[in-house]
Formats: structure tokens, sequence, C-alpha cells
């Protein structure tokens, strides 16, 4: 294999994830080729050294998967860490007002700038507004002010070289017992607009909460999300899963790059998108308009799913698995994986296929149900 | 060797590969591999996170007519090596609390 073919390839095999990681990669192990050829090997060598493309490829994506398994520690508990370094940043202190005069009473959106820390927002118990994140004797690592009726949390210079002149010598090794997490303690009432952004960390928002909407976006953490939203939900993470219970809103957008997607008692008045490149998509008890759902890699699993609209569902390799789901019109699109599982209500059934084995009822009448398939096989019934 | 130890080892590693001069890519598994199993696919993660967190910066050069990458160690990469350093004196005394035990397991 010579080097354009094997970085061809690459470039292929890597499909998924951003432009940049893509890019990267490649010049990255065209440098490399470079070099084994000008030690003296040729140029079939060279590539041969570096082991297939598909490994290679595997092993970018394992990485990948690796920083996420680091930074996975949403579900562990943070009380141990949780002793140290941490103060209370009290926004009236911080201010120099009157401890009576507090001006985080006064705000209605919420911005959260956490860099690597993990982010946590439950309902207060004193009925107070606390902010519980992570400091030190010498340092500020956040501040915390209301500005024009919004709160906001951010990360000093100070607080982004935390980690790097601090970190324990079990982190060296790889060894992280959890991050450093931003507490934040909301009086119970109805907030406008949340907005939170983490590099590393983890985000839950608790159910006792209730946002007009929200914002949610992180790179490595998992984002748990079950505080009410009536207007719209938007999170994001790359390399994380997804969770989101309980909510109404009028729109619901969720995304991941190499984690799992979960949806469970969800109820959307109108769209409801959700995409992941490399994980699984799994919805169970949801009502919504329209739908969009896929993952690139992954299987895509709906469970008690009904839209008014269309639900529109596309994978490139995985499995789609309905199970008592309906609506005006299906469209069902994977390449290699097989669509399976059971429709409610009469069906016209479309099935393109190339290779696959196909077995759907033939109705008359009905709505419309589009399933197209490369490799797999179909198999749908109606309850 | 256990693969969570070794991937926080690389770090400082790959950091201790380019401390004395700037090298690049292939040279840098070159002089890591006899010490701990690197491959390429592994390295270039490793870069990418330490150009994000200013412990490396990253500038191209010409060299026989194409553009290879050098890795530059930064002040606050000089910072982490020493840190380490200094704390593994604490994986020491770990080390030899845990060496201790077996011996007074094997005695009863």
């Amino acid at each position: 294999m010579t080097k354009h073919e094997f970085l061809s390839r690459l470039r292929d095999l890597l499909t998924g994830l951003s432009h940049e990681d893509i890019e990267g990669s490649v010049d990255f192990y065209g440098e490399i080729i470079d070099d084994i050829v000008e030690s003296g090997a040729s140029e079939e060598e060279a590539v041969a050294a570096l082991g297939s493309a598909e490994e290679v490829a595997a092993n970018i994506r394992s990485q990948a998967s690796a920083d996420e398994d680091e930074h996975d520690r949403c579900k562990e508990d943070h009380s141990e860490q949780a002793e140290e370094e941490k103060t209370v940043c009290d926004p009236a202190a911080k201010s120099g007002s009157d401890e009576n005069d507090c001006p985080g009473e006064d705000f209605e959106n919420i911005v959260i700038d956490a860099g690597d820390a993990d982010v946590r927002l439950v309902l207060s118990d004193s009925g107070k507004l606390e902010v519980d994140c992570p400091d030190s004797d010498i340092h500020t690592f956040y501040t915390v002010s209301v500005e024009n009726g919004t709160l906001m949390i951010k990360k000093t210079e100070d607080g982004k070289r935390y980690n790097l002149f601090n970190m324990k010598w079990h982190m060296h090794i790889g060894i992280n017992q959890g991050s450093d997490e931003i507490t934040v303690s909301l009086p119970a009432r109805r907030y406008n607009k949340l907005r939170v952004n983490s590099s590393m960390g983890c985000v839950k928002a608790d159910e006792s909460l209730s946002f007009v909407s929200a914002e949610i976006n992180t790179s490595y953490g998992d984002v748990i999300f079950s505080s009410g939203v009536t207007d719209e939900l938007s999170a994001k993470t790359a390399y994380g899963d997804l969770a989101v219970t309980g909510i109404a809103p009028n729109k619901l957008a969720v995304s991941s790059t190499c984690g799992d997607i979960k949806l469970s008692s969800v109820k959307v008045v109108g769209h409801v998108s959700a995409w992941t490149a490399n994980g699984d998509v799994k919805l169970t008890d949801v009502t919504c308009k329209d739908l969009t759902c896929g993952s690139t890699a992954g299987d895509t699993k709906l469970r008690d799913v009904i839209a008014d609209g269309s639900i529109i569902c596309t994978n490139v390799h995985g499995d789609i698995q309905l199970n008592k789901c309906d609506a005006k019109s299906l469209r069902l699109t994977t390449k290699f994986g097989d669509v399976r599982g059971t429709l409610l209500g009469k069906k016209v059934f479309t099935v393109t296929t190339v290779l696959g084995d196909v077995s759907v009822p033939s109705c008359e009448s009905g709505e419309q149900c589009i399933v197209t398939t490369v490799c797999g096989d179909v198999s749908l019934s109606l309850e | 060797m256990d693969i969570q130890l070794k991937r926080g080892l690389l770090d400082v590693c790959v950091l201790a590969a380019i401390k004395n001069e700037d090298s690049y890519g292939y040279q840098i598994v070159k002089d890591i591999k006899p010490f701990v199993e690197i491959s390429e696919s592994t390295l270039y993660p490793i870069l990418r996170r330490l150009e994000a967190a200013e412990l490396l910066t990253v500038r191209s050069a010409e060299h026989n007519g194409r553009l290879r990458k050098y890795y530059h160690i930064t002040p606050l990469g000089r910072q982490r090596i020493e840190t380490f350093k200094k704390e593994w004196s604490e994986i020491i005394s770990v080390y030899n609390f845990i060496v201790k035990e077996d011996v007074g397991n094997d005695k009863t």
C-alpha cells in the first residue's frame, strides 16, 4: 500500500471524528511515513510498519474512548475530595456588601464557565443561593458574581493553571479519583436561562429545579439532566454520555460524538433531535411532534416512541429497533444494520434493500413507512 | 503494564523526550520505545493533549523539502516533570507499604 492509499483509507475510517482530529491524524501519519522512509525503508515497508489502516484508526478511536473513560466519573461519589480545598464562595462576601443584602437572590439567568470541573445544580436546602467551588488559601479559582440579572460563575486565570501545578501523584499515573466539583444550590423558583460550559467535567441538573431554557456543553464529561425545562433544552458532549429524563420542553436537541444518548419519559411539543457518531441512541417513552435521530456506528433503540408527525432514523452501521412506536410517517435507514420491531396502527411499507431479507405486513392503506438498508434485514410487525 | 498506569506515565515520558531539545513524532516514539511500549497512534493524542494544556508548543519547520512538526517544551511542561519527580517519592512509599504487607502475609 502506498502512503497516499494508506492516508486516504485512514481518512475514510475516521469519519465521524471532528475535521480537526481527522486532518491532524492524517498529517501526523504522513510525516511519520516520510520519516521512516528517510531512515532507509521503502514506502511500502514504512506503511506496513504502522500496521493496517484499520488498526491505526481503531487505535485513534479507542484512545478517544479511553480519554472518555478517564473522565467518566459523574457516577462516582464526590464526597471524599469534597473535603479538600473547597470553600463556599458567597457572592455577597465577594462584592463586599452587607451580609443581609444578598445580591445572589437577584438573578434569573445562570451562566457557568466551569473549566475542567464538574457542575452540579441542586435545590438549596436553606432556601438561599450557595455556590461551592474549588478554591485554595492562596488563589481564587472561580469568581462568582451577579450582573444584570445573571449569576455568573467563571474560572480565573489562576484557576486555569490550578490543575497543572497541583497534580496529585495518583493523577500522574492515570488514577483520577474524581475531579473538582462546582455545586450550585439554588432557591426554589423558575429560572430563565441556564448555560453551562465545561471542558472536562460532567454536568448534572437535579429534577427539583426548573428553567425556561438550558444549554449544556462539555467535551469530556457526561450530562445527566432531569430538571424541568419549558422551552428548549440543548445538550452536547464530545466524549461523554448523555441522559435526559422527565422533562416536557417545546424543543429538545442532544448530541454526542463518542457517547451514548438516553432519553426517557420525555414529552416534547415540537421537534426532538438525538444524534451520536459512535454511541448508541436509546429513547424510551417519548412523545413529540417530529423526531430525527441516529448513530453512525451504534444502534438506535426506540421503545414507546410516538410522534404526531414523522420519525426519521438514520444509522450507518447499527441496527434500528422499534418497540410499540408510531408516527404519521416513518423513514428508517441503515446501511449495514437490521431494522426490527413493532409499530402501532396500519402502515404501508416501502422497503428497499440490496442484500437483506424482508418481512413486513402488507397493508392496502395506512401511514407511510419507508425502510432502506444495504445489507441489513428488515423485519417489522404491527400491533 | 496496567493501561491506566501507562497512560499517565506516557505524558511525562513525552515531555522528558523533548526536554533537552525539540523533537518530532517519529523520533519521540523511537526514544521512548525502549522503556515503555508506545505506538504512533498512542503518541498523537498525547501530543494534542499536552499542547492544549500548554505544556508544549508546536512549530513546523522545513526538513528535506517537506514540513515536519517539532515539539518544544514550555516552562509549564518543565514544571510538570519536576512535580512528577517530587511526588514520585509518595508512590515509592506506597510501594514500600504494599511490599511490606506481602511479606507479612507470607509469614502467617
